[in-house]
Formats: C-alpha cells, structure tokens, sequence
C-alpha cells in the first residue's frame, strides 16, 4: 500500500505536538504544582495513542477503509490534544506570581479537596473554576496508550482548574477571591435545608406568575426556576468559604473585583446581584463580638461599607425597571425568575452562610479566619508595613511562627485602604506616586508570601 | 567604631518599638544563625538569581549616545530555585543573588555584608558592595563570583554570608534618630541595577563628555 499523504500530515502534526508538549513538561510550574505536569502526561497519552492508530494504519495488512478510518480517529485524537494544551496555558510562572500557588494549595488541601488542581492566569478579567472529567477516555478510545492509561490513573478525577486574571489584574490582594473558587470546589458537601423557607419558595412562585400574567407554574418554568436557584445558592456557598478563610480581605478582593472588572448590576442565570452579595457579606462581617468590622476599625480607623471599595458598582433599580431591563438579554422568563429570587435569596441566605460555616468548621477548623486573628495580624504587622516590612511572620509566647495567606492579605488590604499615605513614595519611574505605593505594596506582600511559605516548609523537613 | 555582639543583635531584633526593631525575617533556625560568641547573623542564599548572559555590548556604558537607558537588563536572565533546587557557579564566573532574609536597618544601624571562610576557602567571593545604610529594607542582593577552579552547587537555604552591625551616631555620638524623623525606608526595586550614577552627577558628565567632544573636534 503507498504511504498515505494524510498519514504523513497526521504523523507530523503529532510529532510536533509531541515536541510542543515536551517544552512544556520542561517549564516549571509555580508552588511546584504537579497538576500541569498531569495534565500534559494526558496529553502526551492522547497523542501517544494516536500514534499507535496511525502505526497500525500502515501497516500493509490492514484494508483501506480500515486504515481510513484509523487516520482519522488519529486526526481527531490530535485535535483533543492539541485543545487540552490549551487549557494549560497560562499554568507557568509568566502570567501567575510564583509565590502565591504553594499557600493557595494550602488552602485547597486544608479544604480537604483531594482532586487534581492546577491555577492559571489568562489577560481576562476572569476568575473561574472549570472542571474536566475525562477518564471516560479510558473505556471509550479504542486500545488507548499505556501512558494514556497511566496519566488517566494518576489524576484525581474530576481535574480542577483555577483561572485568574494575569499579571496586570493580578495584584496580589485581589487573590483572596480564589477563596470564592475554591468554594465551588466544595459546594456539593454543603447541604443547606432550605425547605424551612417553603412559604417563602411558594411567595416567590407566585409573584412570578403574577410578573409573567400567567395563570399557571409549568414544567418549564419550574425546571428554570430550580437551575437558577442552585446557580445563585452556589454562589452564596463560595462566597461563604471565601469569607470564612480570608474574612475582610474576601469582600475587600470581591468587591475590588467586581467594580474593575464590570461594574454591572451582576445578575445573570449564573449569579445573584452584586449589591445583594456585597449586602450578605457586611452583614457576616457584622457578626459576633467583637466583630470583623469593629475590630478593622478599631484598627485602621476604617468601617467596613458596602460601598467602601466598590461605589461605581451599581445598586440593582426597582424590580419593575430590572425586569424590564433583564428581559432584553434573557427573554421574560429568566428576568421574572432572576428579579422575583432576590428577596427570596436574602431570607435564605443566612440559612446558606450558617451550613457553609458549619462545614468548614468540621473538615478544616483551623483555616476560618476569626476577627481576634484579625486584631492579632493588624497589631503585629500593619505599622511595620508602612516601614516596608513584609508580614512574613510574627512571635508571641511560644516563638516565631510564618504569617498565613489570609494573615497577609488582610494586612495587604489594611494597608492599601488606610497607609498608602504613611509609606514613602518608592524611587525610580512610576506611573504616579500612589500608583508607585502600591505597586510597592504589591512587591511587599508578594515577598510576605514566598517567605512565610519559606518558613513553613522549612520547619516541615526539619 | 564598635560592633553589636550577638546579645545586642538579639535584643535589637525583639526591640518593642517597631521604628527601631532591627528586621532579618524569616530566620530560619536563630540558634545555628546567631551563635554565641559570634558578633554576625549568618545570612541565607534565597531563591532569586541574575545570570549574567553573554551580550553583543562593546561595554557597559552609563552615556551611552541616544540612549537615556543603559538597559542593564539585557545583560542577566532571571532564574528562581526554589527549595531543593541548586545553582551551579562554574569557575570565574559572576552572577548575582539574593539573601533569602528580608532585611530592615533602623536608623541607627548599619551594617557590613562580609562571606564566609568556609566559602571564601573554596573559592566563591559573596558581595562586593559591602556596606548597608540605615533604612535599607529589602532582602540584600549578592555579587557572586566564583575566584576557585572547580564549580560550587549552591542550594537555596545555605548559609553564605554574615552581617557585622554597627551603631551610626549623630555629630553629639547619641543614636542617630534622622531616618526615623523622615521614615526614609528604602526597598531594595530590584536585583539588576537601573543607574551607576546620580542625576546630578549624570547631567554633570554628560555635559562634560560634549565639552570633551567639542574639544576633540577642534
């Protein structure tokens, strides 16, 4: 049989795939995070295999349509690994600050999430859990590679993906948000009973028909109604995680985000409003005695708004004039639906919030960042920051212990909000002194990260 | 001039009052770093280096016509070891490193950056720029030069230098108190350099190399 052009181009995009993929495998990755390495073993697997397709298509035994159709799955294969390559971009330490993604990890194993996970940053006002479930590539290809096999079995399925915004977006206060993701990476532990708002479910109900002017609740709309409910519930549950492992510094990052990144009302199928989200998270703030916000202001002379770092955010308008402007984008039945929840979801939202607390509480008690931390980080370090001393660690009775994530991103955002005019303008261009403050704040707690996690894993080998 | 023996290092470094608290953070293991009887804090190698590259400059030039930036980036290419990780330094070569300490002198300390026998006995010569202000803060960067025959692997979290610290006195020899008026604290930007010289001391030469010029024309 004469050699077959399209064998020929197939074996040569896959010979440089192979290549692409090796360079890759050569990069280093941040915190020393496997999860790329993983992801791109899978990769090689996939071309591995289709290699082996296009080795036995030309082989002389095998008939024509036969061997057609080997090349053609070979094709294929080809494609996936080159679209798998893709979703790694970003993984290496060129968009994403190497220091943040050993402490980020931390929380992730302290939230007991035993997937596969890997960050990575893209030039996209984006912060986004994705999950990939493949190990149906196992039984569903034909005669998959060993090293398919292999890499399949030593990912823990389903694999996450963390993305961030790179580098200009990046500022490292803003990463207290992959609290929020890493919640979703949770959510399904999390249980609330909701069912004791059943007259509230039934009120909301009703007030959408009445919005719709139709004389009954039908399976569609029902169907739509729970998927938005689970969506914005969701929502609420990563935003409790958020705000139990970084407390202010969650709200400050979410809002600080949320204002650059759109300044839009929020609300879609996916998410609640921003205003109400804000809303729910002062009011956790406001809790206990002494409070998150009594303590951040007996500190910093600041009290925590809804609108202190977040004022261009808009307030969602009245229902009506929201239901007029949602039906543009999602049609009547989603704008009914998305304006008649919110005050459903206001009275359930402390329901969401306490189960939330309650399930980090019981798998990872020690990451729940309290208000008398609060107080203790702020005394420690936040006179010492504006003397560009970095929060890397701190002493008390029983020695010297590494400063955590959520110590330096509280610290981080105390001093953005409240010291930039006690620290002296840096030398060298900048684009204008404060901006020049604040990159050196940036550079400071970027420092902060990487040696606390010096010290942590120091003291772990000896 | 006198120097801080190890107590009085260890007592500037639990100092209260955070203005005159001497900073070296993270210590790692205080007791090997600060030994008694020593008058220095062992230093740590720290994860960041500057290798320098092989470049098509004719040399290294400050003045450089059309040029406002001497670009001193292009002459290294960044490299991060983290823990575990090493640095070969092969014979007579240069390259620049940081102290994995972040370092902050208060205003009435000064500090000398010297190597290590055991080091300096095998070859590797630590800084060159020995001295650090009152105010300094940032993690110290260090000129590396291996001056031995045989290359060194360098691990990230080695002791490699020691700081000798000595009081800075005011024209009445009392602390001196002027960076702490001012909080004049000044972060390391960098590893790489972005000028030799001064402003007033550049503007000046440049108008001296035009007269220079103009002469030689003539």
């Amino acid at each position: 049989m004469p050699e077959r052009a399209e064998r020929q181009f197939c074996a040569f995009f896959l010979a440089r795939l192979a290549h692409e993929t090796a360079r890759l495998k050569d990069m280093p990755f941040p915190g020393h995070s496997t999860g790329p390495k993983k992801w791109l073993n899978l990769v090689s697997g996939l071309i591995d295999t289709a290699g082996s397709y296009l080795e036995l298509a030309g082989k002389h035994a095998i008939p024509e349509s036969e061997a057609s159709k080997l090349i053609r799955e070979a094709e294929r294969l080809g494609g996936l690994a080159y679209r798998a390559l893709g979703h790694v971009v970003g993984s290496d330490a060129t968009l994403i600050p190497h220091e943040i993604v050993a402490p980020l990890q931390r929380w992730v194993d302290g939230l007991k999430i035993k997937n596969t996970i890997f960050f990575r940053a893209e030039h996209l006002p984006n912060y986004e859990l994705a999950w990939f479930d493949l190990k149906r590539w196992r039984t569903d290809l034909n005669n998959p590679s060993r090293s398919l096999i292999g890499a399949i079995d030593r990912i823990n399925w389903p694999l996450l993906r963390v993305t961030v915004p790179g580098q200009a977006l990046g500022m490292l206060p803003h990463y207290a948000v992959v609290g929020h993701e890493l919640g979703h990476g949770v959510q399904d532990q999390i249980k609330p009973d909701l069912t004791q708002k059943k007259a509230d479910l039934e009120a909301c109900v009703q007030r959408i028909t009445v919005r719709l002017a139709v004389s009954s609740f039908g399976r569609k709309e029902q169907l739509e109604l729970v998927d938005i409910l689970a969506n914005w519930v969701d929502e609420l549950k990563a935003d409790a995680v958020g705000h139990l492992l970084a407390g202010p510094a969650f709200y400050f990052a979410l809002c600080g985000y949320l204002e650059l990144a759109g300044q839009t009302y929020g609300i879609s199928r996916t998410h609640p409003p921003s205003d109400l989200r804000r809303r729910l998270l002062v009011a956790e703030l406001a809790k206990g005695s002494p409070s998150h916000i009594e303590v951040f202001e007996g500190k910093t002379g600041l009290r925590i708004t809804e609108t202190v770092n977040s004022s261009h955010v808009p307030f969602c308008p009245p229902p009506d004039s929201l239901f007029s402007e949602l039906k543009r984008p999602y049609g009547p039945l989603v704008a009914a639906i998305c304006v008649e929840l919110v005050p459903y979801l206001e009275v359930v939202a402390s329901i969401i919030f306490a189960e939330t607390e309650s399930f980090v509480r019981r798998v990872a008690p020690d990451l729940i960042y309290e208000p008398r931390k609060l107080a203790h980080d702020l005394d420690s370090h936040l006179d010492l920051i504006s003397v560009l001393v970095p929060p890397i660690e701190y002493r008390d009775s029983t020695g010297v212990h590494a400063a955590g994530l959520a110590s330096i991103l509280n610290v981080g955002w105390a001093a953005l909000l409240t010291r930039l005019d006690r620290m002296n303008k840096p030398r060298g261009p900048v684009l204008s002194p404060v901006a020049g403050k604040m990159e050196q704040l940036h550079e400071l707690l970027l420092r902060a990260v990487e040696l606390s996690e010096a010290r942590r894993v120091w003291e772990e080998q000896v | 001039m006198t120097a801080l023996s190890i107590a009085a290092i260890k007592a500037r470094l639990r100092e209260t009052r955070s203005i005159d608290r001497l900073i070296i953070s993270p210590l790692l293991d205080e007791d090997e770093q600060a030994k008694q009887g020593q008058a220095a804090i062992d230093v740590r190698l720290g994860f960041n280096f500057c290798l320098v590259l092989a470049s098509a400059f004719g040399s290294i030039t400050e003045f450089q016509r059309n040029s406002q930036d001497p670009a001193f980036s292009k002459l290294y290419r960044r490299e991060f070891c983290p823990f575990g990780s090493c640095i070969v330094i092969h014979p007579h070569q240069f390259i620049l490193a940081q102290t994995l300490e972040y370092i902050r002198l208060p205003s009435d300390l000064m500090a000398y950056v010297a190597g290590r026998s055991t080091w300096g006995r095998l070859g590797l010569i630590v800084a060159t720029a020995v001295g650090i202000h009152p105010g300094f803060a940032g993690n110290l960067t260090l000129e590396l030069r291996n001056l031995g025959e045989t290359p060194l692997t360098l691990y990230p979290g080695q002791t490699i230098a020691q700081l000798f610290f000595h009081h800075v006195t005011d024209q009445d020899m009392k602390p001196s108190k002027e960076k702490a008026k001012r909080a004049q604290y000044v972060g390391t930007v960098d590893m790489i350099p972005r000028q030799i010289s001064s402003k007033a001391t550049s503007r000046a030469i440049k108008k001296l190399i035009k007269r220079f010029e103009k002469y030689a024309r003539s």
